[in-house]
C-alpha cells in the first residue's frame, strides 16, 4: 500500500428526488482511498453505502443527483464525465462487482462470448481470438477451468458465477474495484475462499478495493480501513488493525458490534439490540442523525450536527468527549 | 427450563425429491436418515449451507413436505405425513413455523389485528372480551404497541423487525409446544436482529416452547441453541451441545465452516479441495463431504461413516475422528 491517493471523494452529497421531497441518501461524505488499499464501507440497509458506490461509478438511477461535492480518480473529475469518455472510463478505470452478481451474466450467451464482448468493446484493435486467449487467462486467475467459457450461466454454481464476474471486473486492469456485497448470497466457505482470492489478486495487480458490506466482522477482517455509514453520513472512519471490537468506536458502531452474537463469545456475553429503527431519509432528525436511538445522547446532540474528532486514529462524528467514548468500551448500555 | 419430556422425535427421516424430466427421472435425497429428539423448552439449531437439507427437515415436520421414510413423533404420537384438514389442524395447534421473509409471510391486505384475531378465534375459540385480552397479551408478549392505531396497521406500514414480531405473535397465538424457526433473523437489519433473538430466547425461557432453529450463522446457532446439529448434503456430520460443537469442532466440515465464518480470525485462505456442491443422488455412496475433505481416505469414498459418540453428548460421523480415537 502506498500513500498516494487514488480516489478522492470530497464533501459528496447525493439525493433522490421523490414526490415527498429530496431524500438525502449520502450527506457530506469525505473519503480517500489510497493505491492498493482496501477500504470497507459498512452500514445497514438504506445507510447510503450502495448509493455512494453508484455515485463513484456514475451509475446513479434517474432521479438521483449529486447535489454537492466532487469525486476524483487521480486527476479525472468523475462527476463531470459524460458520453463516450464516461463509457470508456467505466470498467477501464473503475470496475464494480454488484450485489447479486449471480444475475449479472447474460443467460442466453456463453461466458466466453461475454468476455469477448467486454474486451473488444474497450479495445478496437483486439481480435476475437485474442479476446478468447485473454478470457482464458482471466479464468485461470480465478481458478476456473477454461472449458467453462463454453458454458451458459445456468450451468454454473453460484460461486463459479461470482468468480467469473470478478474475472470480468479485473479484465481491463482497473485502478479501483468496487465490491458491493459481493458474497452475500453465497455460503460461508465459498465466500471466504472468494474473498481470499480477491485479496490475492489485489496484491498481484495493485488495484484498490472499495468493499461494501453489512457484515461488520467480515469487513474488519479484510479491509485496511473501515468506514461506518448511518443515514447517509459517514459517522466513523478508521484503521481496522487488531481486534476491531476493542477499539474506541462511535456509539452506533459499538451498538452494532454488540447486536450480533459472536462466534467466540462466552456464555455471559449478552446480545443487545439498538433501540428504535432506522430513520426515514425524508425526515432525518435534527442534530446528530443517530441521537434518537443513542443511549448516550445529550441535549447538544439533538440540536447540533456533531463535529469530527479523531481518537486513536479513528475519525468519528460524535459530541461525546474522548473519555466518554473510551468508557463505552466498558459500559453496557 | 429444560424438561425431560420429549416434544419432537425424528427417527431415520428420509425425504426424497423427484428431479429431471420425463424419461430421465432421478431422485435426490435432501434429507438422509436424520435422527434427533427435542425436549421441552429446548432449542436445537440446525446449521448448514444451502442445499444441506436444513429447511427441508423443518418443512417436513410441519407437514409441507412428505417424508419418504422414517418417523416424526410429537409427544410420542406419530405425526408423519398427516393428511386431511382435521388432522393437520391438530398438528398445527401444536407445531408452528416462523419463516425467513416477514415481507412474504404476512397477508398484505390484512391488518395486524386481523392476522392475530383470526388465529385466536379459530384455535383458542376466544370471543368478546377474552379475545381482546388474548390479543393484548399476545402483543405485549412480542413487544408491540397495543393501541387502537397500531393494531389497525397493514404489514406495509411496519418495519421488518415489527413484521417478524407479528409473524412470531401469530405462531404463538395457537399456544404451540414447538416452533420451527427457519432463518428468522437473516432478512432483518443487523441492529434489529438482536431484539428478535432476545424475544425468541424469552419465549423459550418463559413459555417453555421448544424450537428447531434453522440457520446458516454459527454464531446465532450457538447463542440461541442448546444443541447444534451440523448438516451436509442431507446427512448429519456432527451434533452435540452448542459449546462443544462450536468450541471443539471435530468433523473437518464443521472446522472448515467455523474457520470460514467471519469473526473467527484474520482472513486466511481456507484449504479447499473442490467447490462443487454435494452429490444428493440417492445412488451416492461414501461420506457426502468426501469430495471436499482435505483428510479424505479410501474408505470415506466407499462407505458412509456412522454417527458415533465421541463423548456422551457429542456425536460425529467421520472415519478420521474415530480412527484417531483408537490410535
Amino acid at each position: 500500500m502506498s500513500d498516494q491517493v487514488l480516489l478522492d471523494i470530497q464533501n459528496l452529497s447525493v439525493g433522490y428526488l421523490t414526490r415527498r421531497g429530496m431524500a438525502q441518501a449520502v450527506q457530506n461524505v469525505n473519503l480517500q482511498i489510497k493505491k492498493n488499499e482496501i477500504v470497507g464501507i459498512v452500514g445497514e440497509s438504506g445507510c447510503g453505502k450502495s448509493t455512494l458506490a453508484n455515485a463513484v461509478m456514475r451509475l446513479l438511477p434517474d432521479g438521483a443527483y449529486i447535489t454537492e461535492g466532487s469525486i476524483k480518480l487521480e486527476d479525472t473529475d468523475i462527476v463531470t464525465l459524460s458520453g463516450e469518455t464516461l463509457r470508456k472510463f467505466r470498467w477501464q478505470e473503475i470496475a464494480m462487482v454488484f450485489q447479486g452478481a449471480m444475475n449479472v451474466l447474460n443467460p442466453v450467451k456463453t461466458v466466453g462470448s461475454q468476455f469477448q464482448h467486454l474486451l473488444m468493446a474497450h479495445n478496437n484493435a483486439m481480435t476475437k481470438a485474442q479476446a478468447l486467449e485473454r478470457a482464458k487467462e482471466l479464468l485461470r486467475l480465478v481458478r476456473i477451468d477454461e472449458n467453462r467459457l463454453n458454458s451458459y450461466a445456468h450451468e454454473l454454481s453460484g460461486g463459479m458465477r461470482q468468480r467469473i464476474v470478478i474475472a470480468m471486473a479485473i479484465a481491463l486492469n482497473p485502478k479501483l474495484v468496487i465490491l458491493d456485497e459481493p458474497t452475500t448470497a453465497l455460503d460461508v466457505i465459498v465466500q471466504r475462499s472468494i474473498l481470499a482470492q480477491i485479496v490475492k489478486l489485489k496484491e498481484e495487480f495493485g488495484f484498490s478495493i472499495m468493499f461494501i458490506s453489512h457484515d461488520f466482522n467480515l469487513v474488519a477482517e479484510i479491509s485496511n480501513r473501515v468506514a461506518v455509514m448511518y443515514a447517509g453520513r459517514m459517522i466513523e472512519l478508521g484503521s481496522s488493525t487488531g481486534k476491531w471490537g476493542e477499539h474506541v468506536h462511535h456509539p452506533y458502531t459499538k451498538g452494532l458490534i454488540r447486536a450480533v452474537p459472536q462466534l467466540r463469545a462466552t456464555d455471559t456475553d449478552e446480545v443487545i439490540g439498538i433501540p428504535g429503527s432506522l430513520p426515514s431519509l425524508l425526515s432525518l432528525p435534527e442534530g446528530c442523525k443517530f441521537h434518537p436511538r443513542c443511549s448516550f445522547a445529550k441535549d447538544i446532540c439533538k440540536l447540533q450536527s456533531p463535529p469530527i474528532q479523531v481518537i486513536d486514529e479513528i475519525q468519528m462524528e460524535c459530541h461525546l468527549s474522548p473519555e466518554e467514548l473510551r468508557d463505552l468500551n466498558h459500559a453496557r448500555g | 427450563m429444560l424438561g425431560d419430556k420429549e416434544i419432537i422425535k425424528v427417527e431415520d427421516l428420509v425425504v426424497r425429491f423427484e428431479v429431471g424430466s420425463r424419461g430421465n427421472k432421478d431422485f435426490i435425497v435432501p434429507v438422509d436418515r436424520v435422527n434427533f429428539t427435542i425436549h421441552e423448552g429446548e432449542v436445537l439449531s440446525l446449521v448448514g449451507e444451502s442445499g444441506s437439507g436444513k429447511s427441508t427437515i423443518g418443512r417436513t415436520i410441519v407437514g409441507f413436505e412428505r417424508a419418504y421414510s422414517g418417523k416424526i413423533s410429537l409427544e410420542n404420537k406419530n405425526v408423519t405425513n398427516l393428511r386431511g384438514q382435521g388432522k393437520l389442524r391438530m398438528l398445527r395447534s401444536s407445531i408452528q413455523m416462523i419463516f425467513q421473509d416477514p415481507f412474504g409471510s404476512l397477508n398484505p391486505v390484512k391488518t395486524i389485528e386481523q392476522h392475530l384475531t383470526y388465529v385466536l378465534k379459530r384455535h383458542q375459540k376466544l370471543r368478546g372480551n377474552a379475545l381482546h385480552k388474548g390479543l393484548e397479551d399476545l402483543l405485549t408478549l412480542v413487544g408491540l404497541p397495543n393501541d387502537a392505531d397500531a393494531i389497525r396497521k397493514y404489514p406495509y406500514e411496519l418495519s421488518g423487525g415489527q413484521r417478524q414480531r407479528i409473524a412470531i405473535a401469530r405462531a404463538l397465538a395457537v399456544q404451540p409446544k414447538f416452533i420451527v424457526a427457519d432463518e428468522p433473523i437473516s432478512m432483518l437489519d443487523v441492529s434489529i436482529r438482536a431484539d428478535i433473538l432476545q424475544l425468541l430466547n424469552k419465549l423459550k425461557n418463559e413459555l417453555n416452547v421448544s424450537f428447531l432453529f434453522i440457520t446458516h450463522d454459527l454464531a446465532s446457532a450457538r447463542y440461541f441453541g442448546d444443541r447444534v446439529m451440523v448438516l451436509y448434503g442431507g446427512r448429519v456430520m456432527e451434533t452435540g451441545s452448542s459449546n462443544s460443537v462450536i468450541n471443539q469442532p471435530l468433523h473437518p466440515y464443521t472446522q472448515l465452516l467455523i474457520e470460514s465464518s467471519s469473526g473467527y480470525d484474520e482472513l486466511k485462505q481456507v484449504e479447499e479441495t473442490s467447490i462443487e456442491a454435494p452429490n444428493l443422488s440417492y445412488r451416492r455412496h461414501g461420506c457426502t463431504f468426501a469430495h471436499r475433505c482435505p483428510f479424505v481416505m479410501e474408505e470415506c469414498k466407499k462407505s458412509e461413516p456412522p454417527l458415533l459418540p465421541v463423548t456422551e453428548d457429542h456425536l460425529v460421523a467421520c472415519y478420521k475422528v474415530h480412527k484417531g480415537d483408537e490410535a
